[in-house]
């Protein structure tokens, strides 16, 4: 029997009245690398956020253990000294420092308060070799690739001098040839002696890497076995099973004329300007239908909505609307040619948090509350007073902030605002995220009268559930190509997971 | 329990204005000033004040149409100066009419405002350091061309419009004032009553958001830069014509008192909201200040720290409102 390096116990985090972790138990053996795999929002992150110290001590049920002793993680430096590490999905360097003061970062040996540089430079060769990053460690981060990036942050994390290091979907960023040198080095520290914690729900690279997976959902431990003994099907079901209830007011209605097209739409990757992170996409739309753009979190399929609309650069060889050849050049063009962009992170980019409700659901189409460039009050407000009602918002009046809105009503103001630009094609990217039941079903049943008014609507969502509920064919996505194409009688998220984490491939 | 509830409705309207960062230190100072000296409220005086007030006024109009945009402009003080001096040097070097080196100044002015649009928008520089480089370069031209020399003599009917004014009575009201007065009341009802200042407030408030819902914040945020320019070099002009000369100096530090009449009149720093109303208040008040204090004999040296404590005070407000109104209402 191996060495228990590391135990989570009865691990349980709520936020508010809903619980995030319920009762997790992990343990984590040396010379191993476990996979913790889940939906969107099963709760790995959660996980991994108790695990580093980012939420703190207390502030979660149970009990964490590293060799057999417990321990208190009040901070992530806590959780450093201890010998956790984390390499974040996100590449985390400074790209105008050296190798070597990433690596050193916030440690930089010193002198009488001089940097020791080469004493610095020294170390920092012997962890860059480490890692196999075959540059001089006084290069500037600006100067590598993705990978590269990712090399240091690992040497970073391995200068610390971890037990365990944690590494959540650390591939996202990379090519193809990348992720196996990543694979590499993985494997050489595991057989060194670091245990490795590996999220990711690309279940091909799971079955290579992992000696044991452990699958979460809807924030429970469903079971952990050893990763040569599973079947991708069995991973799949794992982390899927669930019932689609009725919530969703899906009708057939007449699909009409083809409202949109694309060929060959690609958009490179924003760190990694070899790789396209949407590669050659063609599709179509129709009037009355609703297409779900299925793909995991870097497949592309945000991307793609995004291009379309003008919101970042991209390429395509012809863009019809209605059947007419168009060049969109910005988001302003596109409101002006028929598109609407319900966008991914409402807080961020979703509306304008010093404008009033009616103030925000007119904002796409400023003309028609300026009557020749002067303000009519009274369109506003009936604008405003009109959306309340026909999306049943929750707010006191029309010059309520949105920012005093719950975020299932936040959301009805950001899609009233593109109702009211009247779109041919509406693209919705997460339309539900982060809202409650009952606003995600108003919302539903609002795509589905759109569809019947003969608007054609593309939608992106992580959960799976709603696209099978809402959607009339599915576009399945992975590394920014499609891999597949299915209509409504073939949906099944199994299937969905297995195409799209590349598992037949 | 009644009472208190009525102290804290009050309150909480009161927290709601915007202005109320200046309306209080401004309503305080007035009674101060008023109390300790007679001259401070007669009509001489203030029309005084409200001349130096016009000033500032002009320029922070532009500022606060920027500010509320999403940006600033530190180079107004400079523009300034080169507005007067190119106006100034076109009339008395070159024997420009009145009205032709007025258009051109004004235009230099603009040409500042697109170089300033063009490196914060198309460059991307941070707006301090763009329109930091730019008051360098606008100061630089200045003194190089007039080697630190005023500029003079100026025609006679040119000064009339700073030093003039419409008679009422045996009263004089100042041009510049009326001139202040009258682009205060176009600016506002600009930015609340027109498609342009929706688009300021938006762009200011959530770049993104508003980018993404079709508003060219691009454009708009340099439209803002072009309109600071031309007021400035507006401002610069209408200077020389009140003391009968041009003087490239005479802009530094006006870009603080500027930033300073936007801020103090509630103008978020971080955009997306503010009113014209507020820098009305806002120039008034820093040219009050001053005024009010050599009148009641405060040592000049000390204006300043009474200045900044303001400028803390209306900001702090801004800032604390929203913790207030959630102390208030638990």
């Amino acid at each position: 029997m191996a060495k228990t390096v590391l135990e989570m116990k009865g691990v349980t985090k709520s936020f508010g009245a809903t619980k995030a972790l319920k009762q997790v138990s992990i343990e984590l053996y040396e010379h191993e690398i476990l996979a913790i795999c889940g939906e969107n929002g099963a709760g790995k992150s959660t996980l991994m956020k108790v695990l580093s110290g980012s939420y703190e001590f207390g502030s979660y049920e149970g009990e964490i253990r590293i060799d057999g002793k417990p321990c208190v993680f009040r901070t992530p430096a806590d959780a450093s000294a201890a010998g956790i590490e984390m390499i974040y999905q996100e590449i985390s360097v400074h790209l105008d420092l050296s190798v070597a003061e990433n690596i050193f970062l916030g440690r930089v040996p010193l002198r009488a308060g001089m940097v020791q540089w080469k004493q610095m430079n020294e170390k920092a060769k012997s962890y860059a070799d480490m890692v196999g990053l075959k540059v001089p460690v006084t290069t500037h981060l600006r100067d590598l690739s993705a990978s590269q990036c990712q090399m240091v942050s690992i040497a970073r994390a391995l200068s610390r001098n971890p037990k365990i290091l944690v590494l959540d979907e650390p591939t996202s960023p990379l090519t193809d040839a990348e992720v196996e040198e990543l694979f590499k080095i993985l494997f050489r520290l595991r057989d060194g002696g670091i245990s490795c914690i590996y999220i990711s729900h690309k279940i091909r690279e799971i079955k290579r890497l992992a000696n044991r997976v452990c699958i979460l959902r809807d924030g429970a431990h469903v079971w952990t076995k050893p990763s040569d003994e599973l079947s991708t099907g069995e991973i799949v079901e794992a982390m899927v099973n669930r019932k689609i209830g009725n919530l969703y007011p899906k009708e057939t209605v007449e699909i009409g004329a083809e409202a949109f097209s694309v060929r060959n739409l690609r958009v490179r990757h924003p760190y990694n300007r070899k790789k396209y992170i949407v590669d050659g996409i063609d599709f179509s739309v129709r009037r009355g239908e609703i297409l779900g753009l299925v793909g995991l979190v870097g497949s592309g399929r945000s991307e793609t909505v995004n291009a379309i609309f003008g919101a970042i650069d991209g390429s395509y060889d012809e863009l019809r609307i209605d059947g007419e050849i168009v060049h969109i050049s910005d988001p302003r063009d596109a409101i002006r040619k028929g598109l609407a962009l319900l966008s991914e992170d409402r807080k961020v980019n979703g509306f304008v948090p010093t404008l009033n409700l009616a103030r925000n659901i007119t904002l796409a189409r400023l003309d028609k509350v300026f009557r020749r460039g002067v303000l009519d009050r009274e369109a506003e407000r009936k604008f405003g007073t009109d959306y309340i009602e026909r999306l049943s918002i929750k707010a006191n009046s029309e010059r309520d902030m949105v920012t005093s809105l719950s975020g299932g009503n936040q959301q009805k103001v950001v899609l009233a605002k593109w109702l009211l630009a009247e779109p041919k094609v509406l693209l919705l990217d997460e339309p539900t995220r982060g809202i409650d039941v009952g606003a995600k079903a108003q919302i539903y049943q609002i795509m589905t009268q759109l569809v019947r008014q003969g608007m054609a609507i593309v939608m992106i969502s992580s959960e799976l559930t709603e696209l099978v509920g809402m959607c009339d064919r599915y576009l399945l996505l992975a590394d920014g190509k499609i891999r597949a194409e299915l209509g409504r009688e073939d949906a099944d998220e199994e299937r969905f997971l297995r195409i799209c984490s590349g598992s037949n491939r | 329990m009644e009472r208190k509830n009525i102290f804290r409705q009050l309150l909480e309207k009161f927290i709601d204005i915007r202005e109320a960062g200046v309306l209080m230190p401004l309503l305080l100072a007035i009674l101060l000033f008023s109390a300790k000296s007679d001259k401070f409220l007669s009509v001489s005086n203030m029309t005084n004040v409200m001349r130096t007030a016009a000033f500032t006024m002009i320029t922070s109009i532009g500022q606060a149409f920027l500010i509320i945009a999403g940006s600033w402009d530190i180079s107004v003080g400079a523009v300034f100066s080169v507005g007067g001096v190119a106006a100034a040097a076109l009339m008395s070097y070159y024997g420009f009419p009145i009205w032709a080196a007025v258009l051109a100044a004004l235009v230099v002015g603009g040409i500042f405002g697109v170089f300033n649009g063009f490196l914060v928008q198309k460059i991307k520089l941070p707006p301090f350091i763009a329109t930091m480089g730019t008051m360098y370069v606008a100061r630089g031209l200045c003194t190089g061309y007039t080697k630190g020399v005023s500029v003079y003599p100026l025609p006679e009917s040119f000064l009339g419009v700073g030093q003039g004014g419409i008679p009422i009575g045996n009263y004089e009201l100042p041009y510049v004032i009326v001139i202040a007065l009258v682009m205060a009341a176009i600016a506002g009802f600009a930015l609340r009553y027109t498609a342009y200042g929706r688009r300021l407030f938006a762009a200011g408030g959530n770049g993104e958001a508003a980018r993404l819902a079709g508003i060219p914040t691009v454009r708009v945020r340099f439209s803002a830069f072009v309109l600071t320019g031309i007021l400035a070099a507006l401002t610069g002009v209408l200077m020389a014509s009140r003391v009968g000369s041009a003087q490239p100096n005479i802009g530094s530090g006006f870009e603080m008192t500027v930033v300073a009449a936007c801020v103090i009149g509630g103008i978020n720093m971080e955009g997306g909201a503010g009113s014209i109303i507020g820098v009305v208040m806002g120039s008034f008040f820093m040219a009050m200040i001053s005024n009010g204090m050599t009148l009641i004999k405060i040592d000049a040296y000390w204006q300043q720290l009474v200045i900044g404590l303001v400028l803390i005070f209306a900001c702090s407000l801004e800032y604390l409102r929203n913790r207030i109104r959630a102390s208030l209402n638990r």
